[in-house]
């Protein structure tokens, strides 16, 4: 797998099935605004850790983004369709799923 | 209509039990995830792309008001107010949160529903004709054959840890509406000197590797099926690729090792078992079938039917496009779309399917139909009926009249939900049955059958689609191949791939250049999509697909 120079970490709250981001503060946030950017090395070594966290968040993965705006973009279709939601959802029940209102839950 | 004995029930109250003391014990971190995600998948419990998903299962696809209302309940209550129905004639609840589960499984227990043996190397939920009990064409009612299936196949202790998933389907009309040739077994009743009995297709299967399923016994009589079912089974449990999960099926099995042996070996098997069994399945079998009774049918005046369909053109439409013939001629079958153009293929509301139970219950014998192709059916409408019946649908806005045309996509829910897709499929068939729906030529076109996957698993029955649509990834982008001239009934076939892939912007324009060149094709205004390809051959589809001034991706 081509190594990314920007990376978060992402995984599925055991609890409610959603995306969470990895932070800088080593806990789990819903949103991407709070994800911590790692480079290709550091995501491997901080991938160590969050899983060691399964009774909160299950199946973390690392996710490559692009770093160049204050809240990190992935760069793939699927990372980005769990970040926003379905793509039927996005236009039918857009508050819903917006990260933000997750985030509030 | 077929209720739970006092032992289905106690076990199926049981595993939510069971599967209650799981989630708790996960919940408080007494299990850990890699202990419990098997337990969960037991349990139909999914974890998805960025929420659960729990699978239900609808044994052939037959449920009553009852049932479909509290599907609505569970769906309003716990996701986000809908379901999606799927090709396995089950649906699943995309957003359940962990702790609300057992819950939903106990209101599902309620109503004699449940989730098991959805998921995992088990025999998996028994599907079967939608139109069962009603088709004018049938032979004989497949669901008590597949009743029969499903309470042996359920925790048989020696096919629970199977090489791999396993399928059957059973039909009981020559013509073939369940896709048997496309599962690991397919059954068809067929008569024989007066009669009826079962042709057995086994090796059938979509995936990585479709194959069409072939004959094993073109004739088996009803009281030998359950052990004749057990030693296929039980020949490919011990035969069946353990070492490598893409070798795994059976249809891989049947490959290697040749029909024929493959064949010698179950009517061995067959005769060692056979004596074991005793008659007390045919016992049960005389049981269920008696459950399975038709309806009192009645007998009603069609007069505001024939005005109606006189006078009222949408209405002729609908019924043109959405009825079947039924073999008590008083009765129609009705197919509810659940395809309205522009929406999600099988995605019904919590209102939808209230509406869906009370018309049942009202006008239709209280019972409903999941077909394959993700639409509802009410298999017993009185012909006098079906006004009102319309109109009800037509208020919950289910009243599209498109089925079996261009519109009536299967898609699976590819990369926006499932955690294996390579590309999206739900946005690919909201498209194409938007632009269709512009055109305004889908009744033109005629029938035609558009199937969509999101990933080489085949979920949407790509392979066997008048126009299959796969969605890949190729380099990170997603690229939608193209299958021509798959064929899902009694004259299964595999498509043909067309050439090279689409990209996402490219498919839908690809597609209609496809069907809209096709309407010059046709020899006469009624030929459909398929024959008109197996009279002509793949050259002038692929001359549509990629005319010679663009050049292809
Ligand atoms: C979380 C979602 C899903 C997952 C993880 C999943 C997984 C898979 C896999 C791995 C296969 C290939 C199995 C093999 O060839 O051994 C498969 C095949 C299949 N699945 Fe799914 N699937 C999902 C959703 C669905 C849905 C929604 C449907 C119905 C719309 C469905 C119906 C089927 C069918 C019909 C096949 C192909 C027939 C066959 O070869 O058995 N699946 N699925
Ligand atoms: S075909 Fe692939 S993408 Fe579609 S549901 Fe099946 S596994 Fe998921």
């Amino acid at each position: 797998m081509a190594k990314s120079e920007h990376n978060v970490i992402s995984g599925n709250d055991l609890l409610g099935g959603h995306v969470v981001y990895w932070t800088a503060q080593e806990t789990w946030s819903a949103d991407m605004g709070q994800a911590v950017v790692l480079s290709a090395q550091d995501a491997a070594n901080e991938l160590n850790l969050a899983n060691t966290t399964q009774n909160e968040t299950v199946g973390a993965e690392i996710n490559p983004v692009d770093a160049s705006s204050a809240i990190p973009k992935p760069t793939k279709r699927r990372d980005a369709i769990r970040l926003n939601g379905p793509s039927p959802e996005v236009m039918v029940f857009l508050p819903d799923t917006a990260p933000a209102a997750i985030a509030a839950e | 209509m077929y209720h739970y004995n006092d032992f289905d029930t106690q076990a199926v109250r049981d595993r939510v039990d069971q599967f209650r003391a799981q989630v708790d014990r996960r919940i408080s971190g007494a299990l850990t995830e890699d202990e419990f995600k098997p337990l969960r998948l037991m349990n139909g419990l999914y974890l998805q792309l960025h929420a659960y998903m729990l699978r239900v299962a609808i044994p052939y696809g037959t449920l009553n008001g009852r049932q479909m209302r509290q599907l609505a309940m569970i769906g309003d209550r716990w996701d986000r107010g809908y379901g999606h129905f799927t090709t396995r004639q089950n649906i699943q609840f995309n957003w359940p949160k962990l702790k609300d589960v057992p819950d939903m499984l106990d209101a599902l227990a309620d109503v004699g529903m449940h989730a098991i043996q959805t998921s995992g190397n088990t025999i998996r939920n028994v599907t079967s004709d939608q139109f069962a009990g009603a088709a004018a064409d049938e032979l004989m009612d497949p669901r008590p054959v597949a009743e029969l299936l499903r309470q042996w196949s359920t925790d048989h202790p020696e096919f629970q840890y199977l090489p791999r998933k396993f399928k059957i389907a059973v039909t009981g009309s020559p013509n073939d509406r369940a896709v048997t040739k496309a599962h690991d077994i397919g059954l068809r009743m067929v008569e024989q000197d007066g009669a009826t009995g079962v042709e057995v297709i086994i090796g059938g299967g979509l995936g990585r590797t479709p194959m069409i399923g072939q004959v094993v016994r073109d004739f088996l009589a009803l009281e030998d099926l359950l052990p004749y079912v057990e030693a296929i089974v039980s020949v490919y449990n011990q035969l069946g690729r353990r070492d490598n999960k893409y070798k795994a099926r059976i249809k891989i099995t049947v490959h290697e090792n040749g029909l024929d042996t493959m064949r010698d070996l179950i009517e061995a098997r067959f005769a060692e078992i056979k004596p074991g069994f005793t008659g007390i399945d045919q016992d049960v079998l005389a049981d269920i079938t008696a459950q399975f009774a038709a309806p009192t049918w009645v007998t009603s005046d069609t007069a505001a039917f024939d005005a109606a369909y006189a006078t009222n053109p949408v209405f002729r439409s609908w019924c043109d496009t959405n009825l079947t013939d039924h073999k008590n001629p008083d009765y129609a079958i009705v197919t509810v779309s659940v395809k309205k153009h522009g929406a999600v293929p099988g995605d019904a509301t919590g209102d939808q399917m209230r509406a869906l139970a009370d018309i049942a219950e009202d006008f239709a014998h209280d019972e409903l139909r999941i077909s394959h192709s993700q639409n509802v059916v009410l298999p017993h409408v009185p012909k006098a009926h079906l006004f009102k019946v319309w109109q009800a649908l037509r208020d919950a806005d289910l009243a599209t009249a498109n089925i079996g045309l261009v519109s009536d996509i299967i898609a699976c829910p590819g990369m926006d939900y499932c955690a294996l897709a390579t590309a999206r499929s739900i946005p690919v068939a909201q498209q194409i049955s938007s632009r269709f729906e512009d055109l305004k030529a889908e009744h033109d076109i005629g029938p035609l059958q558009i199937k969509i996957s999101g990933c080489i698993n085949a979920c949407g029955h790509h392979h066997v689609a008048h126009i299959g649509i796969l969605g890949l990834d190729r380099a990170g982008v997603e690229s939608y191949q193209i299958t021509l001239g798959g064929d899902a009934t009694e004259s299964a076939a595999i498509g043909q791939r067309a050439g090279p892939g689409f990209s996402a912007d490219e498919i839908v324009p690809a597609i209609e250049r496809l069907v809209m060149g096709f309407l010059d094709l046709k020899e006469t205004p009624d030929e459909d999509f398929l024959t008109a390809y197996r009279r002509l051959g793949a050259k002038p589809f692929q001359d549509l697909l990629y005319p010679k001034d663009r050049t292809a991706a």
